[in-house]
């Protein structure tokens, strides 16, 4: 049976959630996001994102993801082949940050990150590669929304 | 000029104020006839943010419709001698330029709104000039914003990051904010939003914040409001998580008289970001001081 690019992605939105096949399908659409196209040529980076405690070290190089890291042995803070920064959350709060219509103060990143936020996301280390890599970084994060609610076209 | 295209019913100015012994070269548009009302932009943008609330035809048979850019914002230059300074905005001058601004321009009794930076200004206002305005409209508005430079977001945050050298402070000071503005308001003019922000000169956003975030703080002093003179209004959206819904109410109960509206589906910046849905609000607020004013 051959599967229209419709199925396909749809299929690709339904991977569960965390695992390191969401991640690859969910880089694949990104890349082929018209806005990330515009602006994620120079993203290169090395981050974690936690979800209740299971890791993954997402490796983008030039706007593109090569590499993801699934539960690694977390080495020191900005070691070379480890993560410059982590964001952390429990599995209750990437569930409604990801929510196509998120309730107020899980509707981004930013928001989701506020210490007024219940349960909010975390994110540590090395702040000023964050903010060095800030519009890439936010649109790569909320385009997990965008992937995670995909319909067959 | 051919049947598409057209020109927008709003006009733009600049005045020369005097503030603190040196000349400021001001920049304001305006809209409509009727009672003035002065409409102030938020930290790090414009008066641009107003365009919807200038063009609304309702509001210009009414109200002559007055934005202006504060020194340092959207075509409004610093004072001479800028760069020998860290900017920070004091609320002490930013009253001044409102005041100066309403007499220079003969205005009488202004009603004000203001969002952000814009709003956290109104209690201030009402306290240092009493009966000066008939009516201030203080949009997403706190008694105290509580975001203290450098633990605004636990160990995460600091205003400073919009002004490290490091840093795109346009890219950053725009992407940041965009989070304030609901998921459902109109992509286009959330976008626009960012625009205005990405413009703001190198540390702006940041010495504007220091204001909104830091001094401006009227938990003990809001008390003092005479609402019987100046109606005062407080406005917050349901998505703004940086000034939510129930900052405005800790401000509301604070002034005997004042009004609180809760606006669902917007955030931050609803004049720039869902201006229909803004208007909906806004329209029977500003029937209300009309009434007042014909009485």
């Amino acid at each position: 049976m051959v599967l229209s690019s419709g199925e396909i992605r749809q299929k690709k939105s339904q991977l569960s959630f965390p695992s390191s096949e969401w991640f690859k399908a969910y880089a694949d659409e990104l890349s082929q996001d018209a806005e990330w196209r515009a602006i994620g040529k120079f993203f290169s980076c090395s981050y974690m994102l936690d979800v209740s405690g299971e890791k993954f070290i997402l490796t983008f190089v030039d706007g593109v993801l090569v590499n993801v890291k699934s539960n690694p042995l977390i080495g020191p803070l900005y070691s070379k082949d480890g993560w410059s920064f982590a964001i952390r959350a429990p599995l209750d709060t990437w569930k409604k940050y990801m929510q196509q219509k998120p309730p107020a103060k899980y509707h981004h990143f930013f928001a989701v990150t506020d210490a007024k936020t219940p349960q909010r996301m975390v994110v540590e280390g090395d702040m000023k590669i964050v903010w060095q890599n800030i519009r890439a970084l936010t649109h790569a994060m909320e385009f997990m929304r965008v992937f995670a609610n995909m319909k067959e076209e | 000029m051919n049947e598409m295209s057209r020109i927008e019913p709003i006009t733009g100015h600049y005045i020369h104020l005097q503030l603190d012994g040196s000349d400021y070269r001001v920049y304001f548009e305006e809209s409509g006839q009727g009672i003035p009302v002065i409409c102030a932009h938020t930290a790090g943008s414009d008066s641009r943010q107003w365009r919807h609330v200038l063009a609304d035809q309702y509001l210009q048979q009414n109200f002559r419709m007055i934005a202006f850019d504060l020194p340092g914002h959207g075509k409004s230059f610093p004072k001479d001698g800028w760069w020998k300074e860290e900017y920070v905005l004091k609320r002490d001058f930013y009253v001044k330029v409102i005041v100066t601004l309403a007499r220079a321009l003969e205005l009488d009794r202004p009603v004000f709104i203001g969002c952000s930076m814009g709003g956290n200004i109104c209690p201030h206002l009402a306290i240092h000039y009493p009966g000066f305005f008939r009516a201030l409209i203080a949009v997403e508005a706190s008694d105290y914003s509580g975001q203290v430079e450098g633990a605004a977001k636990g160990e995460d945050y600091s205003y400073d990051w919009f002004y490290h050298p490091h840093v795109h402070g346009g890219d950053a000071s725009a992407t940041s904010i965009y989070s304030l503005m609901a998921p459902s308001s109109p992509e286009k003019f959330k976008r626009e939003t960012w625009w205005c922000y990405s413009q703001s000169a190198p540390g702006i956003f940041r010495g504007d914040l220091l204001f909104w975030g830091q001094e401006h703080d009227v938990r003990e002093s809001a008390s003092l409001i005479d609402t019987s003179n100046t109606a005062f209004y407080v406005f917050n959206g349901e998505y703004d998580w940086s000034t939510p819904p129930e900052h405005g109410q800790r401000l509301v109960a604070r002034i005997k008289g004042a009004k609180h509206i809760v606006m669902k589906d917007v955030g931050h910046f609803p004049m720039s970001e869902n201006p229909e849905e803004f208007k909906k609000y806004l329209h029977p607020v500003m029937d209300e001081i009309r009434e007042m004013s014909l009485k």
